[in-house]
């Protein structure tokens, strides 16, 4: 699982919630660093990404891309400050708000790893 | 003089001692307007100040007129009075002072509510309007009004009036139109720019408040994790509360930091983290934390935050395995610029040194992590130096 998310102590708290839930974790701190991990390595499933972030992507934008280059990566996307409407991110994707709580995250990621 | 030379007026130079004809009198008059108009505009685009710029209106429309008398007025709806607010010419007691009637029986009321300018060249015979008392108080013959409009509602009226014979004509009314619209621009951007600084002002207020609100929650969480340490009966479990509790209020401090300085984007970091210290200093009893921190290096309040949190984490990491919870431990922070766009925060300590074989890099430990993680962001390098005794956790990073 890829997190992807540019506050640090939020980063660590959801990859020690994904990892707590059994999976591997990935960080990275934009949009543009998870292009290039995305690039560089093919065992990546989920990718769950932070809406609201510097840089030259935000996290739909994100969304859309790993869409289109990488069609079999699941999405999880979470914000505390936008609710994507539906159509603004792709349809198999799931929207978390923030705050979420570790069973969530963990009850979503079984659903989309299955 | 020839025919010719009298058919071109405007080149003419009357040879001296010449009376100069009526038509290039005028001709001076009118050219006089249009340099006092374009230096009203300008006076007016330079943002003169409020009242200045009334009173300049009011001394250039009569040095433009050959009037004795002038007066800038506003409209007070409340009293449906016209109050002189500038003017030149009056006896004392007029300005800020005397006011007419703002109904359409007055040539100043007339004007205002109708829009339509108002000459009036034979006073003493004037029958449309009831001639104010102050202009026969001051023996005034002739007078013009005309309205200074605003955006929406008109401010008020510009008035030109004069003792001597002679009567204002269209022209004279042109020029007059003219500088009050120009004055009226003026108003109307003043009242703008008052209304963006009161904007301005309850926006302030308002992050205030919400930096004090954001204080205050998080002082309630602070108390209740604190609470907590002391109810749940684990030693252990007591430790890890008290620990958050101290984290969730080196956060409620920068707001508070915030909520007295009139910027919330950047604070100075020193400042902040010495009053954190103080705070730490009070509440771990059997330790005493020393700081040295420099004043006026001012940074993102992010990166403030951070900083906060780094030197909190490190103080306990050193109250807690350089100390090991012992009574009479000394903390050491620094907080200072070592180079003219470096920011260095040292905690150091005397207490037992790492074990040989520590390396941050495999640090396992949250307070590490946090430490490392947060120094990253701000792009910054955290290392450590073994003491004689004790160890020294440094943080440098670029401002």
């Amino acid at each position: 699982v890829l997190v992807v998310e540019d506050e640090p102590l939020i980063r660590m708290n959801a990859v020690s919630m994904v990892e707590d839930a059994g999976y591997v974790a990935i960080e990275a701190a934009d949009a543009d660093a998870a292009i290039a991990i995305l690039e560089s390595r093919d065992d990546i499933r989920v990718v769950f990404t932070d809406i609201n972030m510097p840089g030259s992507m935000d996290g739909l934008r994100l969304a859309r891309a790993i869409r289109n280059r990488w069609p079999p990566i699941r999405l999880i996307v979470t914000s505390g400050l936008i609710r994507p409407k539906e159509g603004e991110f792709p349809a198999d994707g799931r929207f978390l708000p923030k705050p979420y709580a570790a069973d969530h995250l963990a009850a979503t990621l079984r659903e989309l790893a299955a | 003089m020839s025919s010719v030379q009298r058919e071109n007026p405007v080149v003419e130079t009357p040879p001296p001692g010449e009376t100069p004809d009526p038509a290039t009198l005028s001709l001076e008059q009118r050219i006089r307007q249009q340099e006092i108009l374009a230096a009203l505009g300008v006076i007016a685009l330079q943002g003169a100040s409020f009242d200045e710029l009334l009173r300049e209106t009011a001394r250039q429309t009569a040095a433009g007129l050959d009037a004795d008398f002038s007066k800038v007025m506003e409209f007070i709806p409340s009293e449906n009075r016209l109050l002189v607010r500038a003017g030149i010419g009056w006896e004392p007691g007029v300005i800020g002072v005397a006011s007419v009637g703002a109904d359409t029986a007055s040539p100043a009321g007339y004007a205002l509510r109708t829009g339509k300018p108002v000459i009036s060249n034979h006073l003493e015979n004037e029958e449309r309007f009831r001639t104010p008392e102050i202009l026969r108080q001051h023996g005034v013959h002739r007078a013009m009004n005309v309205i200074l409009q605003g955006d929406g509602s008109p401010f008020g009226v510009l008035e030109v009036d004069s003792r001597s014979a002679g009567e204002f004509d269209e022209r004279d009314l042109a020029f007059l139109q003219g500088a009050a619209n120009l004055l009226g621009m003026a108003i109307e951007r003043e009242r703008h720019e008052r209304q963006l600084r009161g904007a301005l002002e309850r926006q302030q207020a308002l992050l205030k408040e919400v930096n004090h609100r954001v204080k205050n929650s998080l002082t309630i969480v602070a108390s209740m994790l604190s609470l907590q340490a002391g109810e749940v009966g684990d030693p252990t479990l007591t430790v890890h509360l008290e620990e958050a509790a101290r984290r969730v209020s080196a956060v409620a401090k920068a707001h508070d930091q915030l909520y007295q300085s009139s910027d919330v984007e950047q604070m100075d970091v020193g400042r902040y983290i010495e009053s954190l210290c103080k705070d730490v200093d009070a509440s771990v009893a059997h330790c005493e934390v020393h700081t040295d921190a420099e004043h006026g290096i001012v940074i993102s309040t992010d990166n403030a935050i951070s900083s906060a949190l780094i030197v909190n984490e490190l103080i306990t990491n050193a109250e807690k395995y350089a100390y090991r919870g012992q009574s009479g431990c000394n903390i050491w922070v620094a907080v200072k610029r070592t180079a003219p766009d470096r920011l260095t925060i040292s905690v150091r300590d005397e207490g037992e040194g790492l074990p040989p074989d520590f390396d941050l890099r495999k640090a396992k430990g949250l307070g590490m992590r946090i430490v490392g993680s947060l120094a990253k962001q701000m792009n910054g390098a955290f290392e450590f130096h073994r003491r004689q005794p004790g160890t020294e956790f440094v943080v440098v990073y670029p401002i």
